[in-house]
């Protein structure tokens, strides 16, 4: 695009693209500002200082890291699967599978609660962990199978003859090459797992099994709400995210420049 | 090209594949659901028929739909008699609670009933409210509610009565037989359903107040507004100050409805719960006239044009408590903050300077007949026990303490409305006598109740609030929209 | 039950899989399903279940927990038929989702054109317009509302400062406007993804076809026109059916702002079940409600696939 974009019009696109940003870092603006509301920093340590923050964050990490590996796991073999072998039904299996997609999650509340409670898992993490990778899947494995089909079969070829079967080849061709789109299916699956909210209200019903979501609460009482507080919470329980975001930036692009588009 | 058909063709399949496999699956649900019949009916009579429902929805819509004999009423296990209330394992144990809302900050009362009954464990857990609606829900279906429920009366203890115990036994052995007696009618009638008490209340409540700020008033020497026609005076020589004259958070259907109850009520006493029943239509001319009261109050600036967005809590809430407003439709739930204690609270959550003094009048007259409107309400929280609950000693141990002397008078130290006769608020901590006197003569504003503050049916509820902002905006005429809620009206089952 | 067990055999499975590899081909065997095992186990344990369940409860007249469950075939569906709500929501979100869909795509793509420049900086902005979607939907929506106040907003404190008090609204409180502002949120919020799609796919594009229109005289907006918006084809495609799909499913921004209102101005099919499961105690009218929802969307992609694909 540089070709056709002469200095005056860079300048234009220099200002353009200025003007956006500031329309769009606004809202951003004001949520750092009610943060502030009220006690102004005091907000943010009442939140670091709250005595169930340790238990709650590693609560949800352990959700967030075992979501993320079962969806990444199950979305490799499967999208490998999809993309790189060969068996009846594949397509229409394909699409059963993002036919997913679409279910509302409102609908979903009541379904999960009978799985959960038939496999006898309140308060456990798994509770929350199965029903956040089984709806998730559908997405990553979309990503992750248009990025496979962006590898050339040639590879996998080459690799038949030097004696590899089908899960050799998963391992030692395959994976090496799937950095890019890992970083997609990871942040997105660590984004809907860090703030999922109602699955750990429902499923964890011990008060030391909470996540994080659950933090704003606290500052919650009854009819007295405390805006800054509840703020301060909001954007530090969005932190993690934020900071994953931030230093997966590259990866993530080119993830989503090899593997999504296709 | 091929192909592309191909893919076409796969599409539909998986709509296919789509419907068969649900369908497949929906056979499966059935038999699930049988299944959990039968499990969960504890103590019930599990009869042969429930226990071998064959799988699939035939079974479940046959057997299910037949109600466990203890959801009857009649045969409800406590009447029995009080033999069943020593069974259990010892006095000794845990009881879980479950509700929106704790009667004062929570750890304060768990200490408070800890103290009394060291060997009784509490667990409390108390969501926002429609998080809770929905975890209840849940864990009721399946058996793994709490032992003390928190209930509203009104739609919710109807929905849950197959699920609670009959509280009458337990509060005849506890207090005897004239134990109704002790309650403040305004709030036990409600709960009653003959002799079956399907719920207790903790603390009463009602609506109907309109607080005002009353530094502001003083400021600009305003009285508040004794007539409706007041309200829209004091309203516009606000205005003209520059003071927003009265916030409403009419984002919510429970506001809105607090004010047409307060408007039917004072056009047309009681007549709103003969609607209600479907005794008179919705389309009364006295409920309409009502409707066409609250249209005024958006069309001559009262309530002001951002107010269908604004909810009451926290938004309107934190307007009115930062003392950037002069009135708010609220009710007995904000005494406390005619108090020192709750003075202070708001002026380090919204950094106050000044003392504000805050207090509630009555509605305003709006038929004329020169008396202030009444107000409304009934059980804040109500008690229920789950049926199903292994722990019912202690359960009923909590229950009974929070209706104690001790407990009752702890509701009144937090400016709760306790349910007990011969209890009162604590108004030690008031901050001028005028806020002492008012939260004194409280319990006749409650005793001269007019009515009930929920409504049986949650349909009614959504049908009106629909009505009320469809109003507010002109999108329909009172006359339209009170013709919705009575077509709605009458698709309501009324069972009784 | 049986699911759990065949997950646990997988290993040993796998194991044979080896073995008989140097008799079939690597392509066409058995064993592939294996792969994709796991995956089944989870989307018909949950995904599917949750389906057939729903489609259950749909047969049903229950309020979602009592024992009491009616069998009544399908009068949720007839009654579905004379619900003016669901027409309203229906077309709420038609228009919510064109709108965002539409500006979306075009915000999108004309922000990683920009961003295709010499421009400096170019971290700054894609951080900016990418860190909206990754925040909480309840900071969000608790932003906006904030925003749109009406009285002493952020917004119309803003047009009035700028001379255009007139325009002032009550943004949310305003049947005529919520739906919009509501719109207004969710192309803020997503717009960041559009663009980083549409960005890079732009990476892919071989500048040797812009040098060729250039020498073929192509001006600025040609070569946009006719060869750069052509060849993102499949990216339009990810975005129409995502954003199709999410505006269907939009709920916590509309709950937690308008919540549905004013009346039903701003109702979504998401809210109207939400508001019928757990306020109204109909399950079954609910279930009903959301297997419309599914339906709609899996006819309505397939759809979409299917024109896309006959282009």
């Amino acid at each position: 695009m540089n070709a056709i974009f002469g200095k005056r019009n860079t300048l234009f696109a220099q200002l353009a693209l200025s003007l956006f940003a500031i329309v769009f870092a606004a809202p951003l603006v004001l949520t750092a500002r009610v943060s502030l509301q009220g006690e102004g920093l005091g907000n943010y340590s009442a939140v670091i200082t709250q005595p169930l923050l340790p238990q709650f964050f590693l609560n949800s990490a352990i959700v967030t890291a075992g979501t993320i590996l079962l969806t990444y796991a199950i979305t490799v073999l499967a999208a490998y699967a999809f993309s790189k072998l060969d068996f009846a039904g594949k397509g229409l299996l394909f699409n059963a599978v993002l036919a997913g997609l679409t279910m509302p999650g409102v609908a979903v509340i009541l379904p999960m609660f009978i799985v959960v409670r038939r496999l006898n898992l309140f308060d456990n993490y798994l509770a929350v962990i199965l029903p956040l990778t089984a709806f998730g899947l559908p997405f990553a494995l979309l990503q992750m199978r248009n990025f496979l089909d962006g590898v050339p079969n040639e590879l996998l070829d080459a690799g038949r003859i030097d004696g590899c079967n089908s899960f050799t080849c998963l391992t030692k061709i395959v994976l090496p090459l799937i950095k890019p789109i890992t970083v997609v299916v990871i942040l997105l699956t660590f984004l809907g797992a860090w703030n999922e909210y109602f699955l750990g209200l429902v499923f964890m019903q011990d008060e030391s099994r909470q996540l994080i979501t659950q933090l704003p609460q606290y500052f919650i009482q009854e009819r007295v709400q405390d805006t800054g507080k509840v703020f301060a919470a909001l954007v530090q329980i969005s932190q993690p995210v934020r900071v994953a975001y931030l230093s997966l930036q590259r990866y993530f692009e080119d993830g989503l420049i090899s593997g999504s588009l296709k | 090209m091929a192909t592309n058909r191909n893919k076409w063709v796969a599409q539909i399949l998986v709509i296919l594949l789509l419907l068969s496999l649900t369908l497949s699956a929906c056979g499966g649900g059935g038999g699930e659901v049988a299944v959990d019949a039968t499990t969960t009916t504890a103590g019930g009579d599990q009869t042969g028929e429930t226990a071998t429902a064959p799988a699939g929805e035939a079974g479940a819509g046959t057997q299910a739909t037949e109600p466990p004999a203890e959801s009857e009423g009649e045969v409800a296990p406590g009447v029995t008699g009080t033999a069943d209330l020593a069974t259990g394992s010892g006095k000794a144990g845990t009881v879980t609670f479950w509700t929106w809302n704790t009667g004062g900050p929570e750890d304060q009362m768990a200490a408070a009933f800890t103290k009394a009954h060291p060997d009784v464990k509490l667990v409390i857990k108390s969501p926002e409210y429609t998080d809770y609606l929905n975890q209840l829900k849940l864990a009721m279906g399946s058996g793994r509610g709490p032992d003390v429920i928190g209930l509203q009366a009104g739609g919710m203890v109807k929905e849950y009565d197959e699920f609670l115990e009959d509280l009458a036994p337990y509060a005849a052995k506890e207090w005897g037989n004239d134990w109704k007696g002790k309650f403040y009618s305004v709030g036990i009638d409600q709960l009653l359903d003959g002799d079956r008490a399907a719920a207790l209340p903790w603390f009463n409540s009602a609506a109907g107040y309109v607080w005002y700020n009353k530094n502001i008033f003083d400021q600009h020497g305003l009285k508040p507004p004794k007539t409706f026609e007041d309200l829209f005076t004091v309203s516009k020589q606000l205005k003209a100050k520059g003071v927003t004259p009265f916030v409403h958070g009419a984002k919510d259907a429970w506001v809105n409805l607090d004010m047409y109850i307060n408007l039917a009520n004072e056009i047309a006493p009681g007549k709103i719960y003969q609607a209600e029943a479907g005794k008179i239509p919705w389309t009364d001319p006295d409920l309409v006239k009502a409707m066409a009261q609250w249209k005024r109050l958006f069309d001559e600036g009262v309530i002001g044009k951002g107010a269908l967005a604004t909810a009451q809590y926290p938004d309107a809430q934190d307007k009115f408590f930062s003392g950037k407003a002069g009135m708010i439709l609220m009710g007995m739930w904000h005494d406390r903050d005619m108090t020192k204690a709750g003075l202070a609270d708001r002026k380090k959550q919204y950094k106050l300077k000044e003392d504000i003094i805050w207090m509630p009048v009555p509605f305003p007259d709006v038929n004329g007949d020169g008396k202030p409107g009444r107000l409304f309400g009934g059980p804040d929280v109500a008690l229920g026990m789950n049926a199903e609950s292994e722990n019912k000693d202690a359960a009923w141990t909590f229950i009974s303490w929070a209706l104690s002397d001790e407990g009752q008078k702890f509701e009144g130290s937090v400016l709760n409305f306790p349910a007990l006769k011969g209890y009162g608020l604590d108004t030690s901590d008031a901050i001028t006598p005028e806020q002492k006197t008012n939260l004194q003569n409280q319990v006749k504003d409650l005793e001269n109740a007019v009515g009930k503050r929920e409504l049986l049916y949650p349909e009614l509820d959504t049908a009106l609030g629909d009505a009320l902002q469809n109003v507010a905006t002109g999108e329909q005429t009172p006359q339209q929209a009170m013709e919705a809620v009575q077509s709605e009206s009458e698709n309501i089952d009324r069972e009784d | 039950m049986q699911r759990t067990s065949m997950g646990a055999d997988t290993p040993s499975v796998l194991a044979g899989a080896k073995r008989a590899r140097r008799t079939r081909s690597i392509n066409r065997s058995w064993t592939n399903y294996l792969y994709i095992l796991p995956l089944f186990v989870f989307i018909l344990g949950f995904v599917y279940f949750a389906i057939g369940y729903t489609i259950y409860v749909s047969f049903l007249d229950w309020n979602g927990f009592s024992r009491r469950r009616e069998f009544i075939g399908l009068e949720n569906f007839a009654e579905m038929l004379d619900d003016r709500i669901i027409l309203r929501a229906l077309k709420n979100t038609a228009l919510f989702g064109i709108l965002a869909i539409v500006m979306q795509m075009l915000l999108g793509f004309l922000l990683a054109v920009l961003l295709k420049t010499r421009i400096r900086f170019k971290t700054v902005y894609k951080t900016i317009f990418f860190l909206p979607v990754v925040l909480a939907p309840a900071v969000i929506s608790y932003i906006f509302r904030h925003i749109y106040q009406a009285e002493g907003g952020p917004l119309n404190t803003l047009l009035e400062s700028i001379g255009l008090g007139a325009l002032q609204q009550a943004w949310l409180a305003d049947p005529s406007f919520a739906l919009y502002a509501l719109t207004l949120i969710n192309i803020w919020q997503w717009t960041g993804f559009s663009f980083l799609l549409y960005f890079a796919a732009l990476t892919l594009i071989d500048e040797h076809l812009y040098e060729a229109a250039r020498i073929d005289g192509a001006n600025f907006m040609q070569v946009l026109r006719y060869i750069t918006f052509p060849l993102l084809k499949s990216t339009h495609l990810t975005l129409v059916i995502l954003g199709f799909i999410g505006a269907l499913k939009t709920f916590d921004i509309v709950y937690l702002t308008t919540g549905g209102g004013p009346g039903r101005s701003t109702e979504f099919m998401s809210t109207y079940i939400f508001k019928e499961a757990i306020l109204e105690y109909n399950a079954g009218y609910a279930a009903a409600l959301a297997l419309f929802v599914v339906m709609l969307c899996v006819t309505s992609t397939a759809i979409q696939l299917y024109l896309y694909r006959n282009q």
